[in-house]
């Protein structure tokens, strides 16, 4: 066997060991700290909690008098296609809605950030700044306003507020 | 007999490759759909994905390597590498298209940072592997290639396992409930397979602890006779198929196919190496 065999299987090795450890949460973050470029996968597909809400971003904002407008819903991303098993490209958008709000409430949860640390966070930001730009300002408005709503069911939807920023200055 | 491996590995090598190719293209041909989201008012505008920390390009170059241009750089090399991967046999650009389609996933995964899944990483492995095994092939390496192999059904093995382990320590797989949750969203459910699941728990039951149980006894395949293997092989393609159908996760099918062909090679090592054959 050659050198440059035993090398790479070696760091084969190596990386499944890793991955193995990888999916269990104690080893997650001193790997995470490594793991710039996600060499090491997760395969804990859909486990150990599912997703089983959608996720919707809205937005409302308040005039100088204080007065508030309603809640206008803030286009993420479209339907699902019908030809989705063969091109689904919503799927990203979706996703990211999705990862953004999963790390907010992360953060959430997190002693060193807190409701107090989120506003500085880029995945609050990023949601923050999509919404504020996807949503034309009303004139005369001074502030906005962002609400994650979740949902659940087809036809028959059951709906949730689960986050509430703060008021934002629009401009 | 080391003819014979390599000619073995050559053959696992065509099917994977074309494989990485076809999900090379779609997840680069998807990516060009959302290019949007990359804009200045897009979800993934780099005014604010450049606060997060540990980034690891200079600051000095840093907004030319993220730029839209730049992501469009990357996507047009990952389609230019999947299309040469598309030739019908080993080609000498194997190597160079596979350690570009693997550099386009570091790059895509840096710059997005939110929006990936499973088939990301799935491609990412596949890409490594298919570039160890063009490497072995092209230095006439036979070591250096089943490192390839090794590298892709590891990957595999752990992937399935993991899944099922993942899911048979969650209460709502064991009860039933993870598939009626899922199919009742409209990001990743289907309203038929929703209204179907509702009236039926015990069904709902019965596909959780199958695809716990058959994730989690994937290692098996490798011990199966060839036979036993190819079709348990099968039965996960149609598993991937019907996520496709139903849950919309069409790009995880192209990777997670690819590994097929390194798993049967690993199984016949292993079961060699058993002395079984």
């Amino acid at each position: 066997m050659s050198l440059v065999s035993i090398l790479l299987y070696s760091v084969v090795t190596l990386w499944l060991v890793v991955t193995l450890l990888a999916q269990n949460s104690r080893f997650q973050s001193v790997i995470n700290r490594f793991n710039g470029l996600h060499i090491i996968p997760r395969w804990t597909f859909f486990a150990p909690n599912p997703g089983v809400r959608d996720y919707h971003l809205v937005i409302r904002e308040r005039y100088r008098d204080g007065r508030l407008t309603d809640w206008k819903s803030v286009a993420v991303y479209p339907p699902r296609p019908k030809l989705a098993y063969l091109w689904n490209p919503q799927k990203r958008a979706s996703k990211i809605l999705t990862d953004a709000i999963q790390a907010i409430k992360l953060l959430l949860k997190h002693d060193d950030v807190g409701p107090s640390g989120l506003p500085f966070t880029v995945p609050y930001l990023l949601l923050l700044h999509y919404a504020a730009h996807a949503v034309p300002a009303e004139p005369d408005a001074a502030e906005f306003q962002i609400a994650i709503i979740e949902s659940t069911g087809h036809l028959e939807r059951e709906l949730e507020c689960s986050f509430l920023s703060s008021f934002h200055s629009r401009w | 007999m080391v003819t014979e491996g390599m000619a073995d590995i050559a053959l696992c090598l065509l099917i994977t490759k074309t494989l990485l190719a076809a999900w090379a293209l779609l997840s680069a041909a998807e990516w060009f759909a959302n290019l949007h989201l990359f804009r200045s008012d897009g979800l993934l505008t780099w005014n604010i994905l450049r606060l997060r920390p540990r980034l690891l390009i200079p600051v000095s170059v840093r907004h030319h390597v993220y730029a839209e241009s730049a992501v469009i750089a990357v996507l047009v090399c990952r389609i230019a590498a999947g299309l040469l991967l598309l030739i019908p046999y080993p080609s000498p650009a194997d190597l160079p298209c596979s350690l570009l389609i693997l550099l386009s996933c570091f790059y895509m995964s840096r710059r997005t940072w939110f929006g990936g899944d499973g088939s990301d990483q799935m491609g990412m492995v596949i890409a490594a592997g298919v570039a160890i095994i063009s490497a072995g092939l092209a230095l006439d390496d036979m070591n250096l290639a089943a490192s390839g192999v090794f590298a892709i059904s590891g990957q595999a093995v752990l992937a399935y396992f993991v899944a099922g382990a993942a899911k048979v320590v969650s209460p709502v797989w064991r009860d039933g409930n993870a598939l009626l949750g899922v199919m009742k969203t409209r990001t990743y459910g289907h309203s038929l397979a929703a209204s179907f699941a509702a009236e039926r728990p015990a069904f709902c039951k019965f596909v959780c602890w199958l695809t716990i149980g058959t994730e989690m006894l994937f290692p098996l395949v490798l011990l199966a006779p060839p036979g036993v293997a190819i079709a348990s092989l099968c039965c996960f393609a149609l598993f991937h198929f019907a996520n496709a159908y139903f849950m919309g996760l069409n790009a995880f099918v192209w990777p997670f196919l690819a590994t097929y062909p390194a798993v049967m090679l690993a199984n016949s090592a292993v079961r060699n190496w058993m002395g079984w054959i």
